[in-house]
């Protein structure tokens, strides 16, 4: 019996020892899909749609080609924001793009992703308290790659810290609770998977 | 010689002083130290906050006034609605900026009390407590923010908002000059109240102009 005992003891310290006690992990993140809207804290974001056009190359170069993705976003923040650019270091970040996490297909485009506020022909870059803005990110597609079928993009959450002492008072992406950890996962509030249409001239 | 009786005479009194103070007294004195202690313990609740330490020095005014604060002065002229931007590229090309809300297009004259400066980007608070910074959808070299604000003339410019119609009522720009790389500690900012009650915002955005177009000054 004692050694019963001790045979227990031991497999629960091991478990406890290697976390097998702590919290289940959270819940998996929403899945969603076209038309579907996600409250992040600081904005209400509407996954309008993906899709695939072409601009024609001028004076005889070859044409580029794109993948789009559109939102609709709301700012509920009190101040004036920025669309920011879509996160590539999983880092921290108080624009909304930054909480564009991870695309698969991952495309690499030369210089990045571009991200902004349209508004019929003027490019814009602020998103205003309770404007709900048109936001299109735009991947450019390197030459001879192909557009994907569809895309999915991991979505973060954002979070206000009134005061803090490593953060900036202000929002910040939400992580996941990493006590202890420099720089704990930046939490994933949802997965959109998005088919990618293809459309003609880049608008 | 009267340095030395005066010494003498001194040192007299001081023999007799030194009467070890009576308990009573002793007690008293340890009194006030804890009642000063407690004073300076409680007075720290009327210290200034540490957020209160970056937050601008605020002169206020309304439309028409002329708000003298303590680096540069400015006011507001007019205040005008439109429903759509329209400006010129430099090949000549048109481009037309509208908005889901309004764009309110304020006339701001500003000089500065002695050095030369820029202002930063202004603000429109709104009641709500919402804080507008001036639309980047006019360029901002058509905008107050491009000019050199000089001592001894007013400048004038134009701010251009993109707000909803409804965060009108009660509305304030706020002005200040731009920051440089200095972290300045209570900088002076003035805020012009637009005077815009509910009938005023109605009356405001019902005239709004379909386009407009700011002035291009070169």
């Amino acid at each position: 019996m004692p050694i019963a005992a001790l045979v227990v003891a031991t497999g629960l310290g091991i478990v406890a020892a290697f976390g097998g006690l702590g919290d289940a992990p959270d819940k998996p993140p929403k899945q969603l899909g076209p038309g579907a809207t996600l409250d992040q804290e600081q904005f209400l974001t509407k996954f309008v749609e993906s899709r695939s056009t072409v601009e024609p190359g001028s004076f005889g170069t070859p044409g580029k080609r794109f993948v789009e993705i559109e939102m609709e976003v709301t700012n509920k923040g009190d101040a004036t924001t920025r669309v920011g650019l879509p996160n590539t270091t999983g880092g921290d970040s108080s624009f909304f793009a930054g909480s564009l996490l991870k695309m698969t297909p991952e495309i690499k485009s030369e210089y990045g992703p571009a991200a902004s506020a349209s508004a019929e022909g003027v490019e814009s870059n602020q998103l205003q308290p309770g404007m709900a803005t048109r936001v299109v990110i735009k991947y450019e597609l390197p030459d001879g790659q192909r557009a994907p079928e569809r895309v999915r993009m991991d979505i973060g959450t954002f979070e206000f810290a009134a005061e803090g002492i490593i953060l900036v008072p202000g929002w910040h992406l939400a992580t996941e609770d990493g006590a202890g950890s420099a720089r704990p996962p930046l939490t994933v509030a949802a997965q959109v998977t998005l088919p990618v249409q293809p459309k003609g001239t880049s608008g | 010689m009267s340095t030395v009786t005066r010494s003498r005479s001194e040192s007299a009194t001081s023999q007799r002083a030194p009467a070890p103070p009576s308990r009573w007294r002793r007690a008293g004195a340890v009194l006030a130290g804890v009642a000063l202690a407690a004073a300076a313990v409680g007075l720290q609740a009327f210290g200034s906050a540490a957020a209160d330490h970056d937050t601008p020095l605020t002169w206020t005014g309304g439309v028409g006034d002329e708000v003298v604060a303590s680096r540069f002065s400015a006011r507001v002229k007019t205040v005008r609605a439109a429903k759509a931007l329209e400006s010129k590229g430099f090949s000549g090309e048109k481009t037309r900026a509208t908005t889901k809300g309004i764009f309110i297009i304020v006339e701001v004259g500003a000089t500065s009390a002695r050095k030369p400066l820029q202002l930063g980007t202004p603000v429109l608070l709104t009641d709500s407590g919402h804080r507008y910074e001036a639309t980047d959808k006019i360029d901002a070299s058509l905008t107050i923010t491009e000019l050199y604000i000089q001592p001894g003339w007013w400048g004038e410019g134009v701010t251009v908002f993109d707000l909803p119609p409804g965060e009108l009522p009660g509305s304030r720009v706020v002005l200040a000059p731009s920051s440089s790389f200095l972290v300045e500690p209570n900088g002076p900012e003035i805020e012009i109240d637009l005077g815009l009650d509910e009938a005023g915002a109605k009356r405001l955005v019902s005239t709004a102009k379909d386009v407009y177009t700011p002035a291009v000054k070169l």
